[in-house]
Formats: C-alpha cells, structure tokens, sequence
C-alpha cells in the first residue's frame, strides 16, 4: 500500500474513533452503549491491521488478536449482566 | 507502467474498508435504536475489518497473512455472538423501537401501544419502568415471556407456580 493512502486511512480511522468515542458518551439507553464500544473495539482492530500491513511488521497483530478477544467477552458479559443480573 | 499491480488492488481494499466503516459509524449515529443501531454496527464495521484483513495479504509475508487469517475467524464467529447476545438484552429489557412504523409484538406494547403514543419516555428509560409502574396500578394481566428473568419483578406478588 502507498505511504499517502495509509495516512489517509489512518487519518480517518482516528476520526470515526473520535465519533464513535462521542456516539459512546451521548448513547441513550446502556444496551446502545455496550453496542458503541464493541464498536470502538472493533474500530481499533481495524486500526492495528492497518498499521501492521503498512509497516510490514506482525507484532500489531498479537494485539489486535487480544482486543478483539477481549471486546467479545466484554460485550456478553456487560449484556448478559444488564439483562439477566447475573453473567453466568 | 510497471507490472506490479499488489499495491494498486491494497489501496482499493483499504479505501473501501474505510468507506464501509464510515457507513457503519453514520449508521450507529443516526440510527434511532438499539435495534437498528445493531443493524449497522455489526456488520459494517466487520466487513471494514474484512477488507483490511484482504490487504494484507499483498504484503506477501506468513507471519502477517497467518495472524490476520486467524483475527478475521475469530471476529467471523465472535460478532453474530455478540449482536445477539445484545438483542436478547434488549428483547428482555422490553428496549423501546423508536423507528417510526415498528411494533413490539410483546405483549405489553400489545396493551400499552395506544398509550405509548402519547407518552413521553425519558433518556435512557427503558419499557421496563413504564411496565412495572402500570404493573402497581394493577392495570395489566401480564405474563412474563421469560419467567426466570422476570422473577424478580414478580416478587411483590404471589408467586403463581402453575405457570
């Protein structure tokens, strides 16, 4: 991938973080809260394939691979709790 | 014009990655409620990651291609878990539909929907303290579509066993 292209979308990136950071605070019930920040999650994913394709390293992806772990059991586990009381 | 195109076909992926991520914030902004939010979140930003995880495969190394290989499994199993996990919430939460036109069929929109008109719910209030303020007034004949959830919103009244 050119250099100019990978600013750009990395540019971005960190634009639609910043929305979906605000989209979190301004959310209106929790539930939508918890869908915005598996979104925030998944965003920085994103973000770090990005980086690792550009620099042409792999060690970007070891935490992209634990965030993305992570953001599925915050998400049940947030979920299952508000509904339910109880997670297990 | 060189014959190397690798470059070219990474720029198109990344650019309509972020193109379809972009459709999925505006999506999760815009979007009036849990549901439709949903809608938009969990697989516009995963298809965003998909076509990420496609450039890299240009970079022609194994340790890059292997790791990417593995995080688009894991994000291919673990979203449609997560969404549903959410919806679940939101179905037992009794969460309000606010796109215009949409119909809980729960039971209890089914008794309160022509009141749900003129009612003016707050940020953040869900149908559950709607529900269980009526519930006092002993205005609804309800009966719990998840009993073992609802359990604890029963427990001020005797506990009919035979359902």
């Amino acid at each position: 991938m050119h250099e100019i292209v990978f600013r750009a979308a990395a540019l971005w990136m960190a634009v639609l973080l910043c929305v979906s950071l605000l989209t979190v605070v301004r959310a209106r019930s929790s539930l939508a809260r918890v869908l915005a920040l598996d979104m925030v999650t998944l965003l920085l994913v994103a973000l770090l394939i990005l980086y690792s394709d550009a620099r042409k390293v792999g060690y970007y992806l070891d935490a992209a691979l634990v965030l993305s772990l992570l953001s599925f059991l915050a998400t049940i586990a947030a979920a299952r709790y508000h509904s339910e009381g109880e997670i297990f | 014009m060189g014959g190397n195109i690798g470059p070219y076909i990474a720029d198109a992926l990344v650019v309509l990655g972020v193109f379809i991520m972009t459709l999925g914030v505006i999506g999760i902004m815009r979007m009036p409620d849990v549901y439709t939010k949903m809608h938009a979140a969990s697989k516009a930003v995963f298809l965003g990651t998909i076509g990420f995880a496609l450039a890299s495969i240009v970079t022609n190394e194994w340790e890059i291609i292997a790791r990417v290989i593995l995080i688009a499994g894991i994000l291919m199993i673990t979203t449609p878990v997560a969404s549903q996990v959410i919806a679940r919430a939101a179905a037992i939460e009794h969460e309000l539909m606010r796109s215009p036109g949409a119909v809980d069929e729960s039971v209890y929109d089914l008794v309160l929907r022509d009141e749900l008109a003129n009612l003016s719910i707050e940020r953040g209030e869900s149908m559950r303290a709607v529900i269980q303020q009526r519930k006092h007034q002993n205005d609804i004949d309800w009966q719990p579509r998840h009993p073992h959830v609802h359990s604890h919103l029963a427990n001020d009244e005797e506990q009919d066993t035979t359902r």
